[in-house]
């Protein structure tokens, strides 16, 4: 039997800003080994979520635990060894090349003095390999591509070494070529290097092509949580992204999917319908 | 503006830059040692250096007047280049530098108020005294200026109210030199930034102090590169970006207060050497560090040979006052055009 505890565990965390509350008591556990996709509307709070998960926010209420030990009581750099949490859309820094950036990967395991030898780190080589970017180590972020951009951040987090890796958005901003790209890396890291991922995603079919586990986030509460087709049903989908839709299954994987027809009923019961008459 | 490829990208480049600058450097020394109210040629400056001039007059002149002027200004210049370096890397922000946070302003007027009312003569004398006093001072008003503009989180807000801060804390420093007025003329050419008449004892308290912000600034630059990933990546990477903006604003005015307080308000130094330096090797502080200190050096010690030509051949006063043309009024001259030009691009 399998003593160790899931990687990352919240339990009963709330947290917001100022008076809003943006998590109303959410449990989650992260499978060890497996991708995780937190899916849910806009404002839902999935973003925070992994910022309280990744220690970068503290709960108001609560406990987050990584590896069984409480986030509160672990070091910012203990924390960024066992976990990287790569942000939505992060700024590109201007005069940087890509080694240069992924060399800061590095940060949490080198000394006061250790950026002299971190740039011969094998780990940097190692991490620009995975993400197949060594051939641009030498060129300026700004002249990368956007999918080119994006495999250099994970390189980053990859540099960080860490087991559990945090994803938020990764494929916002991309053009669907480098989504599935990006997609196709996560589940690479995760079979090749076996590292637990926790990725934010929009959408419903990406969730459902890289994730083994959905948790669905609404409210600031989770309200369906499973493999993708536990979770994904017509009732969900219109209940928390107030769509109709059609779930079918598809042919080759087996897996469901989700083809959303038009706008669902609101809470009142009304059908939106979009007023264009003040505008004639 | 943006970096291509072929731009000095390897790490050889950047190593044979550094090189460059550091000879720089010392070319320029030997020429300024050389400048002065009697003018000496590198060959005679190099035979004075080495005692074998046959002229002790030379040789006076070369080594207890001009070497630790020339010192003090390579190694100021350093510090201003180290301090702006580290200010931009604390506020993200390629226009900020020690004056315009107010850093110098706030050194300046605490070491003409230390000057004026410290307790004891031996207090005055002090140089361990002066340099804290100076350090509190600029951080003093640097936390100022960054408190009062971080509620607004615009890029020009922590500029426009260093501006206003810097110019109320130099109407201050000007009210209480006019008490004194008698003083009034060496404190103006001070305030303004000036390598005249500096000798070994003003050498003896800039070195320590020097030494400690070179250590603290190397200590600094993981600090600095993590930050310019912004502040979520800092964190990610285990950086917290309050404590890294305090440790990296706290070691920029450590090298500016310890440079002014010995050569006074050389302003643009710690604007234009950071800038330049960035334009020649990008963002890396590893490199970016070293050779805007090097860059600092050569503007301080080009700008003092300037001025001192300028005041061979005077265009202002007449040849037989030769006061000296304080190097912070050349600086100036060039830097401002400068910052204009960087702001009106917006970002870098």
């Amino acid at each position: 039997m399998n003593a160790r505890p899931d990687p990352l565990v919240g339990t009963g965390v709330r947290a917001g800003y100022g008076a809003t509350v943006v998590l109303d008591g959410i449990t989650i556990a992260v499978p060890r080994g497996a991708c995780t996709a937190l899916v849910g509307p806009n404002g839902c709070g999935k973003s925070t979520l992994l910022r309280v998960l990744a220690g970068a926010m503290s709960p108001s209420a609560g406990v987050v635990a990584i590896d069984g030990d409480l986030v509160e009581q672990l070091k910012p750099r203990e924390i960024s060894r066992r976990l990287a949490l790569l942000s939505q859309s992060p700024l590109v820094p201007e005069g940087l090349t890509v080694r240069q950036l992924v060399e800061q990967g590095r940060y949490p395991h080198a000394g006061p003095f250790g950026m002299l030898r971190r740039q011969d780190d094998p780990s940097i080589e190692a991490a620009m390999r995975a993400v197949d970017i060594e051939q641009f180590g030498d060129r300026y972020l700004d002249e990368l591509s956007g999918g080119e951009r994006q495999r250099a951040w994970i390189a980053l987090a990859l540099a960080q070494q860490a087991p559990i890796l945090l994803l938020d958005e990764p494929t916002t901003f991309l053009d669907l070529g480098h989504q599935m790209e990006t997609l196709e890396l996560i589940d690479a890291l995760r079979l090749e290097l076996g590292l637990t991922v926790l990725v934010v995603l929009h959408d419903l079919n990406h969730a459902i092509a890289v994730a083994q586990h959905i948790v669905v986030v609404d409210g600031g509460r989770v309200v369906a949580q499973g493999s993708p087709s536990d979770v994904m049903s017509v009732d969900l989908l219109r209940d928390v992204f107030r769509v109709e839709a059609h779930i079918g299954t598809h042919p080759t994987t087996g897996h469901p999917y989700v083809i959303a027809l038009g706008p669902g009923s609101s809470a009142n019961g009304s059908t939106r319908r979009t007023d264009l008459t003040a505008l004639r | 503006m943006s970096f291509r490829s072929t731009q000095l990208a390897n790490r050889f480049g950047h190593i044979r830059l550094i090189v460059g600058a550091g000879a720089l450097v010392v070319l320029l020394a030997v020429i300024h040692v050389g400048v002065g109210s009697r003018w000496f040629t590198p060959i005679q400056v190099l035979d004075a250096l080495l005692r074998r001039s046959g002229d002790p007059a030379l040789e006076f002149i070369v080594h207890d007047l001009r070497v630790p002027r020339t010192l003090i200004g390579v190694v100021a210049g350093a510090l201003l280049g180290v301090s702006g370096v580290l200010i931009q890397a604390a506020l993200g922000n390629p226009l900020a530098s020690p004056e315009i946070t107010g850093a110098t302003g706030g050194s300046v007027l605490a070491v003409v108020v230390w000057l004026q009312f410290a307790p004891t003569a031996a207090a005055t004398g002090s140089a361990v005294l002066l340099g804290l006093v100076a350090f509190a001072g600029g951080v003093t008003a640097a936390v100022v200026v960054t408190v009062v503009a971080a509620r607004s989180g615009s890029t020009l807000a922590p500029l426009l109210c260093g501006v206003l801060v810097s110019g109320l804390l130099s109407a201050v420093t000007s009210l209480l030199l006019l008490r004194r007025s008698t003083t009034l003329g060496g404190s103006l050419t001070w305030l303004v930034g000036s390598l005249n008449g500096r000798t070994w004892s003003q050498w003896q308290s800039l070195w320590p102090a020097a030494l400690l912000a070179a250590v603290v600034a190397t200590v600094l630059v993981p600090l600095a590169n993590v930050m310019s990933l912004g502040e979520a990546t800092a964190r990610s990477l285990g950086l917290g970006p309050q404590r890294a903006r305090l440790a990296l604003f706290g070691g920029g005015v450590l090298a500016s207060s310890s440079a002014v307080m010995v050569v006074g308000g050389v302003a643009f130094v710690g604007l234009m050497a950071p800038h330049i330096a960035f334009r020649l090797v990008g963002a890396d502080h590893r490199v970016r560090l070293p050779l805007a200190a090097l860059v600092g050096a050569v503007i301080v010690t080009a700008a003092d040979i300037g001025s001192q030509l300028l005041t061979l051949h005077p265009i202002i006063g007449n040849a037989e006052q030769r006061a000296g043309i304080p190097v912070g009024a050349a600086t100036a001259i060039v830097g401002a055009p400068l910052f204009l030009s960087i702001a009106r691009r917006g970002r870098r």
